[in-house]
């Protein structure tokens, strides 16, 4: 058995593991980082167009409980996390998000407000380079970071979308350490110059700090107790099936929300809520084709602008809110193609015809919120995976009327709104999943949450959930920095409390 | 067996591009979405090839079509060099919008 021991244990090297890590070195501690992925660099899924290493340990574990639909569900086992795939859209989550129930009489309220976080937004928008942070403060050598610039499309859309606004993003407009200023190759996801935000390029100096060991390719098994109610040891299992041990005074969990909940259910640190309100940002997409030009593949980046225009109203007590972000690129064209040979173009006549939708269609990707359910959840299956443990069964039923009242009214409104461009015709095309895997482990103090304020265990003082599991609700808005900033609360507090 | 430069000629004759820039966008699609990319290039083939393609009910001939040319033409890059015919990098850069420092 290879055993470890520091003053902090981390599952997890994704964005809110790392920005947990750099707290507690800051303060001095010795940090270990288990990490079921492996290393694979900017270069290596540049040469390859993969974002993860091949390595067994890496392999998805988690099945579709019998009865429930499929759903794509998209996340990454490596060194960074899912930070390697990440758009890199970084919008804060707006006050009344945190403060459903009080706001709209629907849902809960987070156990902290807006004014509590702001501080750790701020923090955490330097910490990824956010263009377009409301309140940047980078130091003397990068002062701020100018937002993107609105794209034709955006400005076509603001007098009609209002209030619409720059989309903030963790892709520098300014170059900012060694990470370039955004090219605009409009290929975001396997950024080609290495400018958007991952922990590989933006936190690479807490990966390589000499009081932090990484293992990789070791799978977080369980969490072993001790007296007190406190947790003594992480228990791992390598590529190899050769068991690791890792000994601390405190140990986060920050493996996403399918990986969160299945340590603590292997544990035994079960409570009601463990795996339950499992939420993948719903993303739908709209193409409005109109009588005139929309000013498609121009921009800084893929989405420059986003209209808040249905995120917020008291309609959000009994439906969703939405967020609306035009994607400069256009519509993608393979269907428009296809239907146009199929009724007899061929060569030029064909291509003007595909070309002439292009530039007169509005694609929308469209971003709501639901009601959390506890029958959205993960618990652990009977089947096994290749290192023996048991697969993470997703149960996830369609979206409710909440989320599904939200789409119909806000396509009926979107299509009044652009009425002045000449709509000629509103069509929704499948969407992406959402990639944000929110609820599991969330935020509260009663039966329905597993960790309180602080994103500390309710039943195991030393045990830190972070990252999206921790979410109570959702929201419109992109989740990514609010899951940073309180990550990096989360490893003030315990930093402060280790000193 | 029909060679690459064959079918970038029939892509590009299709769908009214010239041979050059058919071969990109397959070296586009060849490099999105590698696998299963022959199976892709034949179902488009078959689909196409007149009047072979014509027996296909449609349905089935607009999903042979679209194995193709849904994942050539759904990235950034494949959308602007077909409807754009432009192979920069990516998104034309909005000058009047003020210029991103590097």
């Amino acid at each position: 058995m290879r055993e470890l021991s520091g003053d902090v244990a981390i599952v997890g090297s994704g964005i809110s593991g790392m920005l947990v890590a750099r707290e507690c070195l800051r303060a001095g501690q010795e940090v270990v980082v288990m990490e079921r992925g492996g290393r694979w660099s900017h270069r290596q899924q540049l040469s390859t167009g993969r974002f993860e290493a091949r390595v067994e340990t890496a392999t998805h574990n988690h099945e579709t409980a019998p009865g429930s639909p499929k759903y794509p569900w998209d996340y990454l086992y490596a060194v960074g996390g899912s930070s390697l795939h990440w758009t890199g859209h970084a919008p804060r989550l707006a006050a009344e998000d945190l403060q459903m129930r009080t706001a709209y009489g629907v849902m809960v309220d987070w156990p902290i407000g807006y004014d509590g976080l702001e501080p750790f937004f701020e923090r955490a928008e330097v910490a990824l380079g956010v263009a377009g942070a409301p309140a940047p403060r980078y130091g003397p050598a990068v002062e701020a970071q100018p937002a993107h610039p609105l794209s034709p499309m955006d400005r076509l859309l603001a007098p009609l979308l209002a209030p619409y606004r720059p989309l903030p993003q963790a892709r520098p407009s300014v170059a900012v350490d060694e990470r370039p200023a955004c090219c605009g190759a409009a290929t975001c996801a396997l950024c080609p110059v290495d400018s958007r935000f991952s922990v590989l390029n933006g936190l690479g100096d807490v990966l390589s700090n000499r009081a932090l060991r990484l293992v990789t390719e070791t799978v977080a098994v369980r969490l072993v107790g001790g007296p007190g109610g406190r947790a003594t040891a992480l228990e791992g299992l390598n590529a190899r099936r050769e068991p690791v041990r890792v000994t601390a005074r405190s140990f986060v969990l920050a493996a996403s929300g399918f990986e969160n909940p299945a340590i603590l259910l292997r544990s035994g640190l079960e409570r009601q809520a463990t795996g339950r309100y499992l939420y993948d940002h719903a993303h739908r997409t709209l193409c409005v084709r109109v009588k005139r030009p929309v000013g498609a593949g121009e921009g800084h980046t893929i989405v420059t602008g986003c209209s808040e225009a249905f995120a917020s109203g008291a309609f959000r007590s009994h439906r969703a809110g939405a967020l609306v972000l035009p994607f400069n690129p256009g519509i993608p064209l393979g269907g428009v193609a296809s239907d146009a040979f199929l009724d007899g173009q061929r060569g030029p006549a064909l291509r003007e015809h595909v070309a002439d939708r292009w530039r007169r269609t509005l694609p929308f990707d469209i971003l709501l919120d639901d009601v959390p359910r506890p029958e959205r959840r993960v618990s652990l299956s009977p089947r096994r995976d290749r290192l023996g443990l048991p697969l993470t069964r997703v149960t996830y039923p369609p979206a409710g009327r909440y989320e599904e009242e939200g789409f119909v009214a806000l396509r009926a409104e979107l299509e009044q709104r652009l009425a002045p461009l000449g709509v000629e015709t509103v069509e929704e095309t499948p969407a992406p999943a959402g990639g944000h895997l929110l609820g599991t482990c969330r935020m509260g103090s009663g039966a329905d949450a597993v960790v309180d304020s602080e994103l500390r265990h309710l039943d195991v003082e030393n045990v830190w959930v972070v990252g999206g599991s921790a979410f109570p609700t959702y929201s419109p808005w992109h989740p990514t920095l609010t899951i940073a900033a309180l990550a990096v609360r989360a490893g003030e507090r315990l930093a402060a409390e280790l000193e | 067996m029909v060679g690459r430069a064959r079918f970038a000629r029939f892509v590009a004759d299709r769908l009214g591009i010239d041979p050059t820039t058919a071969a990109r966008l397959l070296k586009i699609s060849r490099a999105t979405h590698p696998r299963r990319f022959g199976v892709r290039a034949a179902a488009f083939l078959v689909a196409a090839w007149e009047p072979l393609g014509q027996r296909l009910p449609r349905r089935l001939r607009f999903r042979a079509l679209n194995m193709l040319l849904g994942p050539m033409l759904a990235t950034p890059a494949g959308i602007n060099a077909y409807a754009a015919q432009r192979f920069e990098a990516g998104l034309a850069r909005d000058v009047s919008a003020g210029p991103c420092e590097s």
